[in-house]
């Protein structure tokens, strides 16, 4: 460092401990650090400035003056006057400071003075005298000035700011900008009080982030609060958008919130951040705030896209979330805008119920909906049964309406819980729903027609569920395969999805109608679980092995022969999941119960068979239903009859009840399990 | 082969029947290892066509004798309870004893029903007393179902018995919506019985000897050709039972 010189600090101090101990003869050129002069008036000759600067430098102030003294007109002799003054025992200061202002009618005189005699003053004057003397060379810049001051004072922190604040004031501000650097920031810091550098910096009219950079820096012992900053902020000129932008950045947001409690930094947010919602809470955020001062901000903010930004910004959620209470978060919400899509994310995560926001709502006026309301108003007080059966009794038209909205399904996800599914359902549409479990037996007529029938019985626990919506009904059958063997196992996946295609296609036959309306009759199989179990084996089957229970996959590689069998025999077993019995090897008795019919009067379909056996007893087979004949018999109408009734025990009031009929058009095969 | 002891004596009558696919077979063993083996459905064994139906013979291996022998052996009186649908029933007797009921999970049955599947599935080759039913082209763009006896002995079926409100079941499978079928109805074979194209009551189909009847016709466009026929196998007194299979055929271009 030394190489390079001291620094103008030290340089100073240096220079004043020479003055001190050598007198005025000691007086060097650097003497007056920093010191920038007028541009010398030269009426004579060419002498620049830098030659005399260089002069200096090379011969001393005695051959500048005489140099000066040489050019200009013949002078007064002031200096001279000055320099006996100077050297007296004892300092006349009046008569100095009064020849000072001689020296100042004098361009010459005033140039060799400021640029040669600070030292020798300063030893002479105290700070008020030097203040007097400055007065008396007026104009002198303010770097002068403060130096000068500086070098007269005994012990700088012992001054205070008033003795150099007029200076300051009435200097312009291109001067007070030479200021704004560490020499004169030191020099200030030691003058100033923690309480005065505010003022002082606020006198000096530096950009905002110097000034609170240098308060910060000055003022980090005292408490300081955003009253005492506040001079700053709203100085007179205001400071310009750019300083307030640059005092707002996320490196200041530790020195506010270091100086603003809450209630401040909800005031100082409107001052950095005047045309920025976002901002403002983030930094309420930070320091913490309260649901009025929140609230506050979001309601006195008119521009909707601000606020509906708000809810995409995690800092601000929190904040929300913090603040307020299960029911202020609704007001919050409400406040920021948008719509229930916006506002049901922040309400969920307080954990405050969804439907005290639909209310929030309704009371302001924003849900102004009949349903809405009465949907709100029965879901206050309903439990889950009771809500599904105002659901259901309501007109196809008025539900409509009530789902166009997502609220009344969040509403309900919310309050019912567990039971929310069947709710929901209801809002979606259901009007019935039934897990149905068929086990009854059958009683087929077995055996060889060479000796008497015997009687067995056949059945299966079959369970399925019929939901009856306003726009269809469907019947869902869940089967849990389960695959014995490693080929049953690799075929699974291509057999389930062929026996998926088979059932569907051939039990998606019919539609509903009445005069209202007409709907779908929807026949879906999963496989991918359910409360009927059957086990998938490979291989060729040998008779006894296929059966409701057990299937093969069809198998083209291997078991070329019985492909289409193993693929085509679950549509059969189908429609016993759905609760149909058999209709072959049957007595007439089972077929009068069963299909409607008794095949043992003439005129019986011509695709039911009639087998008779030793002792003329006699069984029937429909090989046109597919409960006859599980090789391609057909789904009839008689099939679905037990679907069409449940359906009808369980409709709306008003509601005509609905036959079964072919579907039109192509059969269409619904989504089912596939796998 | 000699014949091990069976309680009740020979022949031993093994049926399987029942289900759907619809299986019905009898198999009748003497003491001499001989058997005769009834076949009424397509599916009761595997085979290629022509389709055969009715009675054919063959003689049974000892081990698949022994199994039978052990089946019997263990089977009971009485039915098993209630059984899955579509379960095929499998019953047993032997002498002139009644049937008895196989267990479910009698292992030699199992053995019994491969030997059926795998080697007594040549007896097809043994008519007796059976039928060959296949399509054919009939007169013009016709096809009809073509029922020929086949064996050293007649056949004897019933084809059309308006007294017992007996008449075939012949359908053919339509395009469109699964499962639909056309059927035959009634009035054309009363017209063919007639006309005297169709026999009346039990016939006695000798060998060679072929029944025509007629096939429902294609639908519009249809390419396909096929469906099912059941007509029945004359027994004992009133008995009467279901023969059944299916057909397939090249429609006329």
């Amino acid at each position: 460092m030394h190489d390079h010189g001291p620094t103008g600090e030290s340089r100073a101090a240096d220079v004043k401990a020479v003055d001190r101990r050598d007198g005025p003869a000691a007086t060097t050129a650097q003497e007056s650090p920093g010191v920038s002069v007028a541009p010398l008036q030269r009426t004579r000759g060419t002498a620049s400035r830098h030659q005399l600067m260089h002069l200096q430098r090379s011969v001393g102030n005695a051959a500048v003056v005489r140099f000066v003294q040489r050019e200009d007109p013949p002078a007064p002799n002031n200096i001279e006057k000055l320099d006996e003054l100077l050297g007296k025992l004892i300092t006349p200061e009046d008569k100095i400071i009064e020849l000072l202002g001689a020296i100042n009618r004098s361009e010459t005189e005033k140039r060799v003075v400021l640029t040669g005699y600070r030292n020798k003053l300063a030893k002479a004057f105290n700070v008020k005298q030097m203040k007097e003397g400055l007065k008396k060379l007026a104009p002198v810049e303010l770097p002068v000035q403060l130096d000068w001051i500086e070098q007269a004072a005994v012990l700088v922190r012992a001054m205070s700011y008033d003795e150099i604040s007029q200076s300051i004031k009435d200097a312009p501000q291109s001067e007070r900008d030479m200021l704004k650097n560490n020499r004169w920031r030191d020099f200030l810091f030691k003058v100033c009080t923690d309480h005065t550098i505010i003022t002082a910096v606020g006198d000096l009219h530096f950009d905002l982030a110097t000034q609170l950079s240098w308060v910060r820096e000055k003022a980090i012992s005292l408490r300081l609060g955003l009253d005492e900053l506040k001079p700053l902020l709203k100085s007179t000129p205001p400071p310009s958008a750019a300083d307030l932008a640059a005092v707002g950045t996320d490196a200041w947001q530790p020195f506010w919130t270091g100086v603003c409690d809450n209630k401040q930094m909800a005031e100082l947010v409107d001052i950095l951040f005047p045309n920025d919602l976002a901002k403002k809470l983030e930094w309420m955020a930070a320091e913490g705030s309260d649901f009025d001062a929140v609230r506050a901000k979001i309601t006195a903010t008119p521009d909707e896209k601000q606020r509906l930004a708000i809810f995409d910004n995690g800092k601000c959620r929190s904040l929300a979330l913090s603040v307020c209470t299960k029911s202020q978060i609704s007001e919050l919400v409400l406040d920021l805008g948008g719509d229930w899509t916006k506002w049901r994310e922040w309400v969920k995560a307080k954990g405050a119920p969804l439907r005290d926001l639909g209310l929030a709502a309704v009371k302001r006026g924003i849900y102004a909906d009949i349903l809405k309301v009465k949907f709100l108003e029965w879901t206050t007080a309903d439990e889950a049964d009771t809500a599904y059966r105002r659901l259901v009794a309501m007109g196809d038209t008025d539900l409509a309406g009530l789902r166009l909205s997502p609220m009344p399904a969040d509403v309900i996800k919310d309050k019912y819980g567990s039971d929310a599914e069947k709710v929901l359902r209801a809002l979606n549409g259901e009007i019935a729903r039934e897990e149905k479990r068929d086990d009854r037996d059958e009683t087929l007529l077995s055996g060889p027609t060479t000796e008497p029938f015997k009687e067995n019985k056949f059945g299966g626990d079959s369970r399925f569920v019929l939901s009856f919506w306003r726009d269809r009904v469907d019947v869902d059958v869940g089967v849990s395969l389960r695959a014995v063997d490693d080929r049953a196992k690799e075929l699974l996946a291509s057999a389930s999805a062929t026996w998926s295609g088979k059932i569907t296609a051939t039990w998606n036959q019919f539609e509903l109608t009445n005069a209202h309306r007409t709907i779908p009759m929807n026949m879906k199989i999963s496989f991918a679980g359910g409360p009927n179990a059957v086990k998938v084996h490979s291989g060729p089957w040998v008779w006894p092995n296929l059966n409701a229970g057990n299937w093969y996959v069809p198998d083209a590689d291997l078991v070329p022969g019985q492909a289409e069998t193993n693929a085509q025999a679950p549509v059969h077993e189908f429609g016993h999941l759905i609760g149909n019995q058999d209709e072959y090897q049957a007595s007439a008795e089972h077929f009068v119960e069963y299909s409607g019919f008794d095949p043992s009067k003439p005129g019986r379909p011509a695709s039911v068979t009639e087998e008779t056996d030793s002792k003329g007893r006699k069984r029937y087979t429909d090989t046109g239903s597919i409960m006859g004949n599980s090789m391609g018999g057909a789904v009839l109408a008689r099939h679905v009859d037990h679907i069409v009734r449940w359906v009808n025990e369980n409709l709306r009031p008003g509601e005509p009840a609905f036959s079964q009929r072919p579907k039109a058009g192509p059969t269409a095969a619904p989504g089912g399990g596939g796998g | 082969v000699s014949a091990p002891g069976v309680a009740g004596g020979f022949p031993i009558r093994y049926v399987v029947h029942g289900g759907r696919p619809a299986v019905d077979l009898v198999l009748v063993v003497e003491a001499d290892a001989s058997y005769s083996i009834e076949v009424r459905t397509e599916q009761s064994l595997p085979q290629s066509p022509p389709l055969r139906l009715g009675r054919f013979a063959g003689r049974i291996e000892p081990d698949a004798l022994q199994a039978l022998v052990r089946v019997r052996a263990r089977a009971r009186v009485g039915n098993g309870g209630v059984a899955p649908f579509e379960t095929i029933s499998r019953l047993i007797g032997s002498g002139t004893g009644q049937l008895e009921t196989v267990g479910p999970d009698d292992l030699d049955a199992v053995d019994v029903d491969n030997w059926l599947a795998t080697t007594a599935v040549g007896a097809l080759e043994s008519p007796v007393a059976a039928v060959a039913v296949e399509a054919a082209a009939g007169d013009g763009s016709a096809e009809e179902l073509v029922i020929t006896a086949i064996g050293r002995e007649p056949f004897r079926l019933v084809v059309f018995d308006p007294e017992q409100n007996t008449f075939p079941t012949i359908w053919r499978d339509l395009p469109g919506r699964p499962g639909t079928r056309a059927f035959v109805e009634y009035d054309v074979f009363e017209r063919l019985a007639s006309a005297g194209a169709i026999p009346v009551g039990v016939t006695e189909l000798e060998p060679g000897e072929s029944i025509r009847l007629p096939l429902p016709p294609a639908g519009a466009g249809q390419q396909e050709s096929r469906g099912g026929f059941v007509f029945y196998q004359a027994g004992d007194g009133p008995a009467r039972a279901a023969v059944s299979g299916t057909w397939s055929g090249a429609l006329a271009s």
